[in-house]
């Protein structure tokens, strides 16, 4: 068997107080859709942002292919990487946002080849090429020049996609990408992520999409308050949970 | 409600035209400021003390081009100073690092609480406090220590005080535009794989721009105006020129209107750089283009006096 593309035991995060995670232990291996729900305030969104080391986890081990996040094993004792070494990581890693986070100050095109050019050194003819062809991908071949003022909600989400998937990530994180969407623009949304998927893609979701969770997801994990409650497949989590907080949330969500 | 939509030969709805507002009140004002503006021009027109063929006489004085050039040398460096510094001592004070962002603190305090006049006058004086200046290892050996009275010449007082002040002043509108920028930002930046300095740079700093903009014009025109006090401290600025040659011929009022209308020459010339400064960095900010300054100006000025188009009977209501 191949490494997991995502390792997490045990994984907690303190905010000062407030314990956030206390204890993730999860798995996601490459070509893995996993999808995460739970309730509001469930911790989902500090657990992605602690995948891509937005954030420092406080005890656990968490590491992407092979890796740990954050830091280097030497013997038995954990060195912090340096800034330019997270940020190399991060680089592999894409992240889609709730509200899109495109930088507006830049039209569509420039969304998509800034990483590119500055992070990875890649030509500006290279790089506008390669975010034509992405924007194309999702749909979105004549909007080059428009500034995300100038789109719809669905379309910025869609240049957000593209923009991470112009680094060539190996996974990709997404986190509510459709939640700040009208529900028509919610579609086309996902209609990207699910031909990703179809690709290969190794994603992980925190969606309330039960529609794309059950269709496109390889496994769905249900966390509450910190912790994984129920993990296993759509089938096992969606429509036979075993767990009374899962199913309380499932029938408010459906 | 039944309502027939009305529409020109092309088919297209036909734009509303209705007769405005009436507004007596905004005509009584404009009224009021034309009899004062012809009062004020008449009597500088006609006073002889303002001795207007003086005023055209000295405005392109040799001395007074000079004190001009160094007036906008004063300004350009000392500005240019404060802002590679604001910027500093900004990002010095959003530093999680306690002692560089008290560090930074410390200088803003110290140099917004006191006057830049008595700044001004301290560098001047500087060779008192410490005649040999040296540049070394600190507590160590020095390599070179220069005459204090030497290196710090009267200009360079003028823009060290100068510059050094506004970088206090340049530190909190940077701040305001830096924290201005919604973190999301960052985050978007940082997963991208951008360091913190690239985010800084790349990401939030333009977008900054936006805020940290209009004050700097302000603060650059107040700079410009602020040159003038260097004249204390004997640097040929264009005031201390003017002052030079009235102290002779006593043609005290037409000198200082020739310093006056380089000044506003100057600070207008800003206002159009302004303009197009806050266009460049407003990218994206609005769904509609901008015009240029000339027609938008005029556009103002029109809609003011624009001829209310009169009321057809068309008998159809418009949504
Ligand atoms: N930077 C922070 N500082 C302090 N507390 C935080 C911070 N970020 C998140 N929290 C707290 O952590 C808890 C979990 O937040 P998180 O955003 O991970 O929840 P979530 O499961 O994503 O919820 P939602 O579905 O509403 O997005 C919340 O109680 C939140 O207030
Ligand atoms: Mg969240």
């Amino acid at each position: 068997m191949s490494e997991p593309m995502v390792k997490a035991e045990g994984v907690h995060k303190r905010f000062g107080r407030l314990e956030v995670l206390k204890g993730i232990t999860l798995q996601v291996m490459p070509g893995e859709v996993m999808c995460l729900l739970g309730p509001s305030g469930s911790g989902k969104s500090t657990f992605l942002r602690c995948i891509n080391h937005l954030e420092k986890i406080n005890s656990g081990r968490l590491s992407v292919d092979g890796e740990l996040v954050g830091y280097r094993q030497v013997g038995d004792r954990l060195h912090e990487l340096r800034e330019s070494e997270v940020a190399r990581k991060r680089a592999e890693i894409g992240m889609v946002f709730q509200n899109f986070n495109l930088f507006p100050n830049m039209t569509a095109l420039d969304n998509v080849t800034c990483a590119p050019i500055r992070v990875k050194g890649t030509s500006r003819d290279a790089a506008a090429a390669r975010a034509r062809e992405e924007l194309a991908r999702v749909g979105l071949p004549d909007k080059l020049d428009c500034y995300p003022a100038q789109l719809s909600g669905g379309q910025q989400q869609r240049v957000a996609i593209a923009r991470a998937l112009a680094m060539d990530p190996k996974l990709m994180l997404f986190d509510e990408p459709t939640s700040a969407l009208d529900p028509e623009l919610v579609g086309e949304v996902l209609q990207a992520m699910k031909r990703l998927a179809t690709e290969g893609m190794t994603m992980v979701v925190v969606t309330h999409e039960m529609g794309f969770a059950r269709e496109v997801a390889d496994s769905v994990v249900f966390m509450d308050a910190g912790l994984v409650v129920e993990a296993g497949s759509p089938a096992e989590v969606l429509a036979n949970p075993r767990e009374e907080r899962t199913r309380a949330f499932l029938s408010k969500v459906l | 409600m039944p309502s027939a939509e009305v529409t020109d030969s092309e088919g297209r709805p036909e734009d509303i035209r209705a007769v405005p507002v009436r507004r007596p009140g905004r005509w009584v004002a404009a009224a009021i400021v034309l009899v004062v503006a012809v009062a004020v021009v008449r009597s500088i027109v006609t006073n002889p003390h303002f001795e207007w063929s003086v005023v055209g006489n000295y405005l392109f004085d040799e001395r007074v081009l000079e004190g001009l050039r160094v007036t906008i040398e004063l300004t350009v460096i000392a500005m240019a100073i404060g802002i590679v510094l604001g910027m500093l001592l900004a990002v010095m004070r959003l530093s999680p690092n306690p002692l560089v962002s008290g560090g930074s603190w410390l200088y803003i305090w110290f140099f917004r609480g006191t006057p830049v006049l008595v700044q001004l006058l301290f560098w001047y004086n500087i060779a008192a406090l410490y005649p040999k200046i040296a540049l070394g290892i600190p507590f160590g050996p020095a390599f070179v220590h220069p005459n204090a009275n030497t290196l710090i010449t009267p200009f360079a007082a003028a823009i060290l005080g100068l510059g050094l002040n506004e970088g206090a002043y340049m530190a909190e509108i940077t701040r305001a535009g830096i924290i201005s920028v919604p973190e999301g930002q960052a985050d978007a930046a940082r997963s991208l794989g951008m360091t913190r300095l690239q985010t800084m740079r790349r990401i939030v700093l333009p977008q900054a721009m936006r805020v940290i903009i209009p004050p700097t014009g302000n603060e650059t025109i107040s700079m410009l105006k602020t040159t003038s006090l260097v004249s204390v401290i004997a640097v040929a600025d264009l005031l201390y020129a003017v002052q030079n040659i009235y102290s002779t011929n006593f043609k005290t009022i037409p000198l200082l209107i020739v310093a006056s209308i380089w000044y506003i020459v100057c600070t207008s010339v800003l206002y159009v750089g302004q303009y197009y400064l806050e266009r460049y960095y407003g990218r994206g900010s609005s769904r509609d283009e901008q015009g240029p300054l000339a027609g938008r100006v005029l556009r103002g000025v029109l809609s003011f006096t624009r001829p209310g188009a009169s009321f057809r009977p068309s008998g159809g209501e418009h949504r």
